[in-house]
């Protein structure tokens, strides 16, 4: 089975190496590490399956474990509990977006088991004048 | 919870919120606070804010922008190529400062009691005029007027055509 981002709900940005990820429907906010911030953009740019993100750690990263496929369905399923990925429609992957230049870039990067941290819920945001 | 955990874990909440601000819409609004920008937007309204471009900013718009962990929301009085000036429509004795890379917005509708206004509709077309026509009458006018007074007072005496000030 495939999977691809959910990015009709969730609005998500990259900054100093590490993604955030903003649920827009429960305000959910949740922190990527380096590793789980580069197969976010794997699921943003195609859907993918575990063994095929599980390759791409391989081919990419330094350091990877000899089957990273594990992690990566734990990975997987973190975000698949928190509404932040679906599973993708069959042919879905010739209507993927071309990828943005301010993906991060993921050669050369350490292996770090990928993670995703939920950090909770948001308030309604204020602005103020004042 | 060590003190670059919580630096960590206090910008990625930060990042969060811009991302609400990135995605509001009608369906996901942001309050105001404060009564800085009577009367177009109170205390409780419900503001839209899209993302804007900095070269489709335009004086009079209502702009939020970066401050710490703020999104102060004011109008544009004057725009250079470094940044934005800006006040508050009730505030109109202070002026304030935002930096291009600091700029997250424009307001564009506000929702209050259930009715919304955009800043299609006249109301909002309105207050942007009075607004900036007041920032003309008490920031930039005075100064013109005190030095045009001043200098057409240097050449009357000069023609001798008036005394200098007593005590000068």
């Amino acid at each position: 089975m495939r999977y691809h981002a959910n990015d009709a709900r969730v609005a998500w940005r990259v900054v100093e190496g590490e993604g955030v990820l903003l649920h827009a429907e429960t305000s959910g906010y949740y922190g990527l590490n380096q590793t789980g911030t580069l197969l976010w953009q794997q699921l943003v740019a195609r859907p993918s399956s575990v063994e095929e993100l599980g390759a791409w750690v391989g081919e990419h990263l330094t350091g990877a474990p000899e089957d990273p496929a594990v992690e990566v369905a734990a990975f997987i399923a973190q975000l698949l509990q928190y509404d932040l990925i679906d599973a993708a429609v069959p042919g879905a992957e010739q209507l993927a977006p071309a990828q943005p230049a301010s993906f991060l870039q993921a050669d050369g990067a350490e292996y770090e088991p990928p993670l995703v941290s939920p950090f909770g819920e948001l308030e309604k945001l204020i602005l103020s004048g004042e | 919870m060590t003190r670059s955990e919580h630096d960590s874990r206090r910008r990625t909440r930060l990042i969060a919120r811009e991302l609400q601000l990135a995605i509001s819409s009608p369906h996901r609004t942001l309050y105001f606070h404060g009564e800085s920008m009577r009367p177009l937007l109170i205390e409780g309204d419900e503001v839209v804010v899209e993302p804007v471009e900095w070269d489709r900013i335009r004086l009079g718009d209502i702009i939020t922008y970066r401050y710490l962990d703020r999104f102060p929301t004011r109008r544009v009085i004057r725009k250079s190529d470094s940044g934005l000036e800006l006040w508050c429509d009730n505030w109109p004795d202070r002026l304030f400062t935002a930096t291009r890379a600091d700029v997250l917005g424009r307001a564009i509708a506000r929702r209050r009691e259930g009715v919304w206004l955009t800043a299609r509709d006249g109301e909002w077309a309105r207050a942007r005029r009075t607004a900036l026509r007041r920032y003309l009458q008490l920031v930039v006018f005075p100064p013109l007027y005190l030095r045009a007074r001043g200098m057409a007072g240097s050449v009357l005496r000069r023609l001798g055509l008036r005394r200098r000030p007593a005590g000068r």
